[in-house]
């Protein structure tokens, strides 16, 4: 899983920046306009933004505040807080999955394709029922994974308690 | 109900879910699961033009500008420029701390992101630092504070959001932030200079003149091709010669051979690495993005701020007053959420309560981005100041005190200076004619 995450992420940003990159060297040093650029440009970005959230959630690193954390003495009492944030994680990811799948069935029945390319829009746009499911899969893993480690009697950790933000 | 009652039991949740640590996403999720299922709002239309929005072009230099700080970072770039900013004040009393703030000003003049500028200069400084007999707790909160000028010193992600949000020209955006940027550094600068006096710290002893001399060239040399890179940034963008996202895309590109070839920090390993987690990075930022986006939507479609204007004027029409209050609203929201968030949920809010007081919307920019950057190094949001410790190996209890120092008398000035004396953020976006 993680080699698949490392590869496919870079590859994804790396063809952002090397997309981009063509087009300046073309635009500004041979004075050639790239027709449907942009176009292209929108499919590895959008897979970009949802995979890299998806490898957010899988590593539990998505932005947090935990301001809760700070006033709580135990670690038990922290697991239990982790739990109860994860169950409401996982109630509107899940809610917002199943509006990404609406959005999904709406851009499979109207289809559209870029102006000048007339590529398909859909194959960028299915990146976010396909993302956010599998975000809501993700949470719900680290709410299992939370759960058993609340139901032993004694507890070694806190899981995903650090703040992370950019 | 009201739809402003449900606009604050919605904003009351998202708070809430922050305090128990659910994934900034879903917190604004959250919120907008009580506005469809309180306001009555509809996620038909909102979800359609919330992702339509993530495949505009403008937001495509976040990625690109975190892509190009972390190959900065991994590089070697950093290390470079923070030799060369030695080379001119390493030798004064104090001089190390000096270098650590103007590096990071330089640093963000690439980045873009103040994590970015701790990652890059907190290995190399803070044990050097402390080797020349700075406390380890000051080395620490110094770094930490002065990273977060890379939120200042353009290009900056949260001005590129800022400008996209409430639809304000980015490049004024990113100068409006610049005076006050500068002003910190100075600030940054003095104040160390002023405690290094207590501390038993050791300079070099001087060079002769000629091995001086040879030294300066040779750093100076090796410096070039990691100054060429803000060149090609800032130059490319107010020379008018490329967009944002191109000079990002051409800082990312550049970065590559001069990583590889001059500073012989990136191989293909530690290029995947910095590219993977840049990715995960973006990816939790622009997701956060659409979500918080759709729910500003909703508030916008529903009148609430208009509303909130109007509620805040029963109070008080003292511009003074409400300029005060709004500095402290957007500290403490600083305080508990991450700058980009902050901006996200209040820029949209509040813009129209500043604009019916006076000030503008570039003026607001660097308000908004004094304080918010002011948040990332106060807890208990201090995602700067924790990664500085982490990297400095130091314990809160010995960084928060010289870190509320530098605060206090680097940051505070600032923002009501930011505030009070518009000519601060306006003058640079004036001469750009913005």
């Amino acid at each position: 899983m993680e080699r698949f995450f490392r590869i496919s992420l870079a590859v994804l940003i790396s063809s952002v920046a090397v997309i981009e990159f063509y087009q300046v060297i073309m635009r500004y040093i041979f004075e050639v306009p790239v027709m449907g650029l942009d176009e292209i440009l929108v499919y590895p970005t959008l897979w970009l933004y949802f995979m890299g959230s998806v490898n957010a959630c899988r590593e539990d690193t998505q932005i947090k505040a935990n301001v809760l954390d700070i006033f709580l003495k135990t670690d038990r009492a922290k697991l239990k807080v982790r739990v109860v944030a994860d169950v409401m994680s996982l109630g509107v990811s899940l809610w917002l999955t199943w509006w990404a799948w609406d959005y999904f069935l709406y851009a499979l029945r109207i289809w559209k394709e870029s102006p000048t390319l007339y590529i398909p829009t859909f194959y960028a746009e299915c990146a976010f029922f396909i993302g956010m499911a599998l975000m809501s899969f993700f949470v719900a893993w680290h709410l299992v994974k939370n759960l058993r480690r609340l139901s032993l009697p004694a507890m070694e950790t806190v899981p995903g308690a650090q703040a992370k933000g950019v | 109900m009201e739809i402003v009652t449900v606009s604050f039991i919605a904003l009351g949740i998202l708070v809430l879910m922050l305090s128990f640590g659910v994934p900034l996403p879903f917190c604004f999720g959250g919120a907008l699961m009580v506005m469809v299922f309180a306001g009555g709002a509809t996620m038909n239309g909102t979800m359609v033009w919330g992702f339509s929005q993530l495949a505009n072009p403008v937001l495509l230099c976040i990625p690109l500008f975190v892509f190009a700080g972390t190959l900065m970072s991994e590089s070697g770039i950093a290390a470079s420029l923070l030799r060369f900013v030695n080379l001119f004040v390493g030798r004064i009393r104090g001089g190390l701390g000096v270098v650590a703030t103007v590096s990071c000003s330089l640093i963000g003049a690439i980045s873009g992101s103040g994590l970015t500028g701790v990652a890059a200069t907190g290995p190399i400084l803070i044990p050097e630092m402390e080797s020349k007999g700075y406390p380890r707790g000051y080395a620490t909160a110094l770094v930490a504070n002065s990273s977060i000028l890379g939120l200042l010193i353009p290009p900056s992600v949260t001005m590129i959001i800022y400008g996209w949000v409430t639809d304000t020209s980015i490049l004024a955006c990113f100068l409006a932030t610049m005076g006050p940027g500068i002003l910190i550094t100075f600030l940054f600068s003095v104040v160390n200079m002023v405690l290094a006096r207590k501390f038993p710290l050791t300079l070099d002893p001087p060079k002769p003149a000629r091995e001086a001399v040879r030294e300066g060239m040779s750093l100076t040399a090796r410096a070039v091709p990691a100054l060429v890179m803000p060149l090609i940034i800032l130059g490319g963008i107010y020379g008018g010669i490329m967009t944002p996202t191109e000079a990002a895309a051409v800082a990312v590109i550049y970065a590559l051979p001069v990583g590889v070839m001059v500073y012989k920090g990136l191989t293909l390993k530690t290029f995947v690495t910095a590219a993977k987690s840049s990715a995960t990075a973006v990816g939790a930022i622009m997701v956060m993005i659409v979500f918080s986006l759709m729910l500003s939507q909703i508030f916008v479609m529903e009148d609430v701020p208009q509303a909130l204007v109007e509620g805040v004027f029963q109070i008080t029409e003292n511009r003074l007053v409400l300029l005060v209050l709004i500095n402290f609203l957007l500290f403490f929201v600083g305080m508990i959420v991450n700058d980009i968030t902050s901006i996200i949920l209040l820029a949209p809010l509040l813009l129209p309560l500043m604009q019916a007081i006076g000030i503008s919307p570039v003026q607001f920019a660097a308000i908004m981005g004094v304080n918010t950057a002011m948040g990332g190094v106060t807890p208990p949001y201090a995602s700067i100041l924790y990664l500085s410790m982490r990297i400095g190996k130091a314990e809160f209890s010995e960084v928060i005190r010289p870190a509320m120092i530098l605060i206090i008398f680097g940051y505070v000035p600032v923002v009501f200076l930011t505030s009070l004396w518009p000519d601060l953020s306006l003058f640079l976006p004036g001469l750009f004619g913005y």
